[in-house]
């Protein structure tokens, strides 16, 4: 993994955070420092892991049951910042420029 | 303690309510100092404490938590309080549900005083990542409670309840346990349902109790515990009995006593292992060879979860920002950069990094497969030894502002905490005594997975005998 190059504004991108040049620039030095620490896990041999091993996991299923949430004092909808007939009011997706 | 105020309570010492009164006072008097609830739940508390003394006058008998005050970090949901998780994107959300430990909590009879403060979204191991306020240990006010169960912690430890429930993914229960001289049990994965808590990092997450005995830890672990068809991944356990202390065969890892651990914990843990031996019990050096890799592990797996488990945030659906965007993607954007913390950003970005495109096999997927050999050191020690007991942390509770600044200070904090949740394993703090500032520290004690009882068994046997040989 040596050195990862990272394009910090290309990050905040994808994950949707706006911050201000000098908050980028500390996350940026943090970020540096912890690839550094984490870059130990070169030394270690995983070639006999299998990627079987990685997947013990089973399927637990169960039945899908509508449920009325109590709404009192406060319900989800109430919380919506915007809302039209219990439906979610957002601005436009899509910009039209 | 549980027992003891129960049995206070039918032989008409006292009662729910004067039990939950006598704490809201003290949370009234003290709580400004120690900063451990950030919501304080009085008329509710008060409430469910009436209906528990109607209850008991009619029926004449208390259910197993019944008129007992807790506290509830407050990432995991109470319907109906304000739920925060020491976040300012989270600071006007109110639960609409109950998480299933609360519901478990509450039909127990378990009196709710409040919500307690954490790190933000649980990232961090000082409870100074809170967006409201830093929490103080009662030990020392100058110094932190850990974390980042950090506002659970101080409130046990300084008697504004008598138990809490913490979140523990990296070591959040049993670090702030032993910073603040308590017990803190984080049970296997699957013990304990997460439904209802806010999530970090899903597949490392457990809830579990924050006490000043082991009993008192069994009880509420018993009442949280179990199979919830709304958490895929928990399992019914089974009980145990009572391990007798001449068969225990006790591993005592190399790799938890390095240097830099600081000098009286490691004498602290050694003489716990001297009177167990005297006591009988077979100790014996083992090795775990990849212990030095598992911080580095956890800080590639956490991360990577919590990105995703953090995307869903965007201020639209509850919680509103007082937000200057109009626009969709702008309200997006801004919200996330205004309502998340430093911590939370690293661990997005550097998740989200280390899940991007070109990078995900020498990051994520070699951290799986780190976290594999982990788990595979531990069930090889497990075929030799029937729990391994270790320092819970390196050092005792750090000053307010000591490791703020650098993020992989504080990360270092969780060492010895981390490999538990990597390998999915119990793992319980258990207070050794004071150091010569009066600080408190911890030995940690680990299981097999889903030998949970056992474990508590067995740390109540080492509890006693820790004290009998004081």
């Amino acid at each position: 993994m040596s050195v990862a190059k990272f394009n910090i504004d290309h990050l905040l991108e994808l994950c949707r955070i706006k911050i201000s040049a000098q908050e980028k620039e500390s996350l940026e030095k943090d970020l540096l420092k912890i690839l550094e620490y984490v870059e130990m896990l070169d030394k270690v041999d995983t070639s006999k892991v299998s990627q079987q091993d990685l997947k013990s996991h089973k399927n637990v299923l169960r039945s899908d049951s509508a449920e009325i949430f109590k709404t009192a004092p406060l319900s989800l909808i109430d919380q919506f910042l915007e809302s039209e007939n219990n439906y979610l009011k957002i601005p436009p997706i899509f910009d039209h420029d | 303690m549980i027992k003891e105020l129960q049995d206070k309570i039918r032989n008409g010492e006292t009662t729910a309510v004067a039990l939950t009164q006598k704490y809201l006072t003290e949370i009234k008097k003290r709580n400004e100092s120690v900063g451990a609830y950030l919501t304080v739940l009085e008329e509710e508390a008060l409430a469910q404490a009436e209906q528990i003394d109607k209850q008991f006058q009619t029926k004449g008998q208390l259910a197993t938590l019944a008129g007992i005050p807790c506290a509830i970090k407050d990432n995991i949901l109470v319907f109906g309080s304000k739920t925060t998780a020491g976040s300012k994107i989270l600071e006007n959300y109110f639960a609409t549900f109950d998480a299933t430990v609360i519901k478990k909590l509450k039909s127990a009879g378990a009196i709710i005083l409040g919500k307690t403060n954490l790190d933000e979204f649980a990232m961090g191991s000082s409870t100074e990542n809170s967006a409201f306020l830093k929490t103080k240990n009662p030990y020392d006010l100058e110094r932190v409670p850990g974390g980042s169960s950090g506002g659970s912690a101080a409130a046990v430890a300084a008697d504004l309840a008598v138990f809490a429930l913490g979140s523990d993914t990296g070591g959040s229960i049993r670090q702030p346990a032993a910073f603040c001289g308590l017990v803190g049990f984080k049970p296997s994965y699957g013990a304990v349902s997460r439904f209802g808590l806010i999530a970090l990092a899903s597949s490392l997450d457990q809830i579990g109790p924050l006490t000043k005995t082991v009993e008192d830890a069994k009880i509420v672990f018993e009442t949280i515990s179990g199979q919830d068809e709304f958490d895929s991944t928990t399992e019914k356990l089974e009980g145990a009995s009572m391990p007798e202390i001449k068969k225990m065969r006790i591993g005592v890892p190399r790799e938890y006593f390095v240097s830099g651990i600081d000098e009286e914990i490691e004498l602290g843990v050694r003489a716990l292992l001297e009177k167990l031996q005297k006591a009988g019990a077979d100790i014996r050096e083992i090795s775990l060879p990849h212990t030095s890799y598992a911080l580095a592990c956890y800080y590639i797996i956490m991360p990577a979860e919590a990105s995703a488990n953090l995307a869903r945030y965007d201020s639209l659906r509850y919680a509103p920002l007082g937000l200057s965007a109009k626009g969709f993607k702008e309200i997006y954007f801004e919200a996330r950069g205004k309502g998340f913390g430093p911590e939370p950003r690293r661990r997005i970005v550097l998740g989200t990094f280390v899940l991007s495109a070109g990078y995900y096999e020498a990051y994520y997927l070699k951290a799986q497969k780190v976290r594999q050999l982990i788990a595979d050191d531990f069930s090889k020690a497990f075929d030799s030894v029937d729990f391994i007991i270790t320092p819970t942390t390196p050092t005792p509770a750090f000053k307010l502002g000591d490791k703020l600044k650098d993020p992989v200070s504080m990360y270092l904090s969780d060492i010895f905490t981390v490999s538990a949740n990597l390998a999915g394993l119990p793992a319980i703090n258990l207070p050794i005594g004071f150091n010569k500032k009066g600080l408190p520290l911890g030995a940690q004690i680990i299981g097999p997975r889903f030998h949970d009882f056992t474990l508590l068994n067995f740390a109540q046997l080492v509890e006693k005998i820790n004290n009998d040989l004081a």
